[in-house]
């Protein structure tokens, strides 16, 4: 036999040993079962769990009834991993030795927002971000009775009055529209209406398409606001766009005109808009009441610019300029003729600053300032027709720092401070006149306490100080709010709102040289709320109770008070009805307060007791058409009637009945994105009484009407975006 | 030094015959994984063939196939699933698999075409949101999947499907779509995947899609 050479052998030897370690598993190693069932919590199967060992190919699916098999011919330490979403992964170290080996692992359900309770009461919440919202943005531009107006949306919710089509503002639950604040990216909003003229309401003047998320605070609300007695609109400005586009407005009340351009990197944008609105051709239409001496006319122009700061950081200014006039003549009482005429310019910023410092920390910087213009010329009837012109100035300088601490996935703590520099100036013609400085300082600290995923509770202290009131306050806010359900929950808030009497109040303070103090409300809420499939159920009571109120009768003073209380109730349903669409919303209100001139206690002129409101919407795909239609009802509010026989505001003026329609028609116009919209608001053409104005002499009351029954829209609006088809491919990558 | 030569020859060839094996090995589960996949029908079975493809996925951390799988079994479930509140969940996993397949293989036309659909999911969740930012999208994610394999029947389908079942103001069209998915129909005939284990499917629902346009 012939001897094998060194190489032979150590070939031989190689191959063995390569053999080996190829082969090892296949021919040495045990054969293992691998085999258990796969539960959660609550001892229910999970079907379609992976079930495996970490590197390896092995492993299993979990079936019906939870039960999982299989087979692995690894040996020794493993690491076993079980995996199903929505649940927090499992893994154990394991060693196996051959046979059967046993494994019941329990899952966890993992974080998910819609398992997580959020604190409800009083606040309805309009975002894209969050899952379960009771509202989207979209709806708030598609409300019939809206008329594109944020504000005209939220008086579809309950708790806000529908019938002040005489005042501006948001009157909720028994406050006065001075008592609701509208907040954009956490600063005051001075004057977010366009110029007031009696007797007809203004609208908002910031675009919805400008926030990206809404929460319309109803009371009870975070300890980051302030100043508002009853009520906080917080508006979250928008991000970067999507893309690079155009728009144009074209309407039967004006023309408007926009563009934005996002870089190609997507890391900043620019944009602005203009618009032009003018009444006059609408009013030769349609005849109004009043005698128009100068036709509604406004011109606004605003822009944008968005910047992403290194990794998690935007910085964004917005800015808003509106200059506009407005002047008609009216029937007075006694046939004489109350004349207004307002001219009225507007300027907004806000810069913001948002950035993760890192995985702890995130900064929310802002300014903003603004400043508003009014230059009025009235003839007030007060038994002699009495002409005066007036010029009125406000404005706001702020600054406003929020630092926020998050522990865990859900527990965060806030705190920070804003400084406020407002100026009230009043010059009439005739001599008299006042200018007021306030500065107003505010610090705040909040927490988010989740004690579980099913219970939260947010802690709350602001402290504030006015340098004008010379005072200094300090309100708790506390809210909770627990899980019931997957789908339902209870949440209750408490909270002390303070307030600075409004701009006229604090006028006449100055006429006689004393200054009121902070107004106060405290709120009590407990919410119900429920959201599932498509259908949400809301049930909500409060009471409030209004200390130190101004009240002018004699001397100003704090001396007021009032109380309200009430039940209401909000059903969203978008399944019953193939395609439809709709909520109803209910508020009963009981409420009374002495405050300003009232000499007792009554039912204020902006409440009514029971408000109802149908929103519906549906989309005929068929005719590429959405209709919508809105109903608002309120009983009858008071009126203040000056013969001294009838008891303090106790008439009351017929209900209010409201029908708006609208139809928007989608479509496509060459390369643009484009919609046509008709709308028609009272379409059964209902009267509509705000109140009465009396001779001071006594005689037949004028009632205080709309400019008219009516109101028609026709309007079209186009949208396109720049065709950078290759540039966007090339950001694909 | 003969022998020494010999011997890194020797264990040169082991170690290629261990890749081979490695290689051989990988291959073989995805062929096993891939076994029947035209015949799921539920969400249920859908995920669990996602599973199947998700534990090669974590052995196997730079092959882009099995990533590409997962994505594909999870918008295949989110077709089949009637639970609205498990779409959201459905599209995020396919996105996130998908990114993943697209990072260890970029420029890749069948991933573009998946990106595509995986688009389309998100229109699906919310139309009226999601629409406007995914629509355009969608289409310059087919317009890429073509433009980087232009034989790419599955690209051609996509557009076609879109085209189907896309609203007529949302730009949806059925004549073109008919024309669009022959076109597929003709890349079907001719296309040859670069292995057994690279994407294949579609070429029934393609027919069956052009029976829906050709009514």
């Amino acid at each position: 036999m012939r001897r094998q050479t060194y190489l032979e052998q150590l070939m031989n030897k190689t191959y063995i040993l390569l053999f080996f370690s190829l082969f090892s598993f296949s021919i040495f190693a045990q054969k293992t079962t691998i085999r258990g069932r796969v539960l959660d919590k609550s001892k229910e199967p999970l079907v379609g769990a992976n079930i495996f060992l970490r590197d390896t190919y092995d492993g299993a699916t979990s079936d019906v009834e939870g039960n999982f098999q299989f087979d692995t011919e690894e040996s020794s330490a493993q690491v076993l991993l079980v995996k199903y979403v929505g649940y927090d992964s499992v893994s154990q170290q394991v060693n196996l030795k051959g046979g059967i080996f046993e494994f019941n692992p329990v899952l966890r359900e993992s974080f998910n927002e819609l398992k997580v309770v959020v604190i409800t009461a009083g606040s309805f919440e309009a975002s894209d971000e969050r899952k379960v919202t009771v509202l989207k943005p979209l709806d708030i531009v598609t409300t019939a009775s809206a008329g594109g107006d944020t504000y005209g949306a939220l008086k579809t919710l309950p708790g806000a009055q529908v019938s002040s089509g005489d005042q501006e503002g948001l009157f909720v639950r028994g406050g006065s529209g001075t008592e609701a604040q509208t907040f954009i990216d956490g600063m005051l909003v001075r004057t977010p209406f366009t110029a007031s003229t009696p007797d007809y309401a203004a609208r908002g003047r910031f675009s919805p398409f400008l926030f990206k998320g809404t929460v319309f605070s109803t009371g009870g609300y975070s300890a980051q606001y302030g100043q508002g007695m009853s009520s906080a609109l917080i508006l979250d400005s928008q991000d970067l766009p999507e893309r690079s586009a155009g728009t144009l407005a074209v309407s039967c009340v004006g023309l408007g005109f926009g563009r934005q351009k996002l870089w190609k990197d997507k890391g900043r944008a620019i944009g602005g808009s203009i618009n032009y609105t003018n009444l006059g051709p609408y009013f030769s239409l349609v005849k109004q009441r009043p005698d128009f001496t100068h036709k509604p006319e406004y011109i606004g122009t605003e822009g944008f610019f968005r910047q992403k700061t290194g990794q998690s950081g935007l910085l964004k200014f917005y800015g808003y300029y509106n200059t506009g006039r407005v002047g008609f003549n009216t029937k007075a009482p006694s046939d004489s003729i109350f004349s207004f005429d307002v001219k009225n310019a507007n300027a907004y910023t806000n810069l913001s600053w948002v950035s993760f410092l890192n995985e702890h920390w995130k900064i929310n910087l802002g300014s903003s300032f603004s400043h508003d213009r009014n230059d009025i010329a009235t003839t007030f009837n007060m038994g002699i027709l009495s002409p005066d012109t007036f010029n009125i100035q406000n404005s706001l300088t702020q600054v406003r720092a929020v630092a926020t601490r998050f522990f865990g996935r859900l527990t965060t703590l806030r705190f920070g401070g804003e400084y406020q520099y407002a100026t009230d100036d009043f010059k009439s013609e005739r001599g008299f006149g006042s200018g007021l400085r306030d500065h107003y300082g505010a610090i705040f600290a909040e927490s988010d306490l989740y004690v579980t995923t099913k219970l939260v509770a947010r802690l709350g202290l602001r402290g504030e100080r006015s340098s004008l009131l010379s005072e200094a306050r300090l309100s708790p806010r506390v809210s909770l709010a627990y899980k019931l359900t997957d789908a339902s929950q209870v949440s209750f808030a408490w909270g002390h709102f303070y307030q600075k009497g409004d701009s006229l109040l604090r006028w006449r303070g100055d006429f006689s040289g004393a200054i009121p103090g902070f107004q106060k409300a405290e709120h009590f809420i407990l919410n119900y709320q429920y959201i599932k499939n498509d259908r949400t159920v809301r049930i909500e009571g409060f009471y409030k109770k209004y200390e130190e109120l101004v009240t002018t009768r004699f001397v100003l003073a704090n001396d007021g008070k009032g109380y309200a209380k009430g039940l209401e109730l909000f059903y969203r349903d978008k399944k019953t009805f193939r395609g439809v669409d709709y909520w109803l919303s209910y508020s009963w209100l009981d409420t009374k307060r002495k405050f300003q001139w009232y000499p007792s206690e009554a039912q204020p002129t902006f409440a009514a007791n029971h408000v109802a409101t149908l929103v519906a919407k549906k989309y005929f795909p068929k005719i590429r058409t959405s209709v919508g239609l809105a109903y608002n009802f309120a009983t009858g509010r008071p009126y203040y009637n000056p013969d001294s026989t009838i008891v303090f505001l106790s008439q009351r003026t017929p209900a209010y009945n409201n029908l708006s329609i609208n139809a928007s028609y989608l479509t496509t116009v060459r390369k643009a994105f484009a919609v046509f919209v008709l709308g028609v608001t009272n379409v059964l053409n209902q009267e509509q009484i705000f109140g009465y104005r009396f001779p001071p002499q006594g005689g037949e009351p004028v009632p205080i009407k709309p400019a008219a029954n009516q109101f028609f829209f026709v309007g079209a609006f186009f949208s396109w975006g720049t065709d950078r088809r290759q540039e966007v491919l090339d950001n694909q990558n | 030094m003969k022998k020494a030569l010999s011997i890194t020859a020797l264990f040169l060839f082991a170690l290629a015959m261990q890749a081979q094996t490695a290689n051989e090995k990988f291959v073989k589960a995805m062929e096993k994984a891939l076994s029947g996949i035209d015949t799921l029908k539920t969400a249920e079975q859908w995920l669990a063939a996602s599973n199947n493809f998700e534990r090669i996925a974590q052995k196997e951390t730079k092959e882009w196939l099995p990533p590409y799988y997962v994505a594909f079994c999870q918008t295949m479930a989110f077709n089949m699933s009637k639970d609205k509140e498990m779409y959201e969940l459905f599209a995020k996993r396919a996105d996130d698999f998908i990114a993943k397949a697209d990072a260890l293989n970029p420029d890749n036309s069948e991933i573009y075409v998946l990106k595509s659909m995986i688009s389309g999911l998100y229109i699906r969740i919310n139309p009226m949101v999601n629409g406007q930012k995914y629509g355009p999208v969608a289409g310059l994610q087919l317009e890429k999947s073509k433009m980087l394999d232009p034989e790419n029947p599955r690209a051609y389908m996509q557009q076609g499907a879109t085209l189907l079942f896309t609203p007529p103001q949302w730009g949806g069209d059925k004549v073109k779509a008919k024309a669009t998915l022959e076109i597929a129909a003709a890349k079907y005939e001719t296309f040859k995947p670069a292995s057994s284990i690279h994407p294949n499917w579609g070429k029934k629902t393609n027919e069956m899609f052009l029976e829906m346009a050709n009514k």
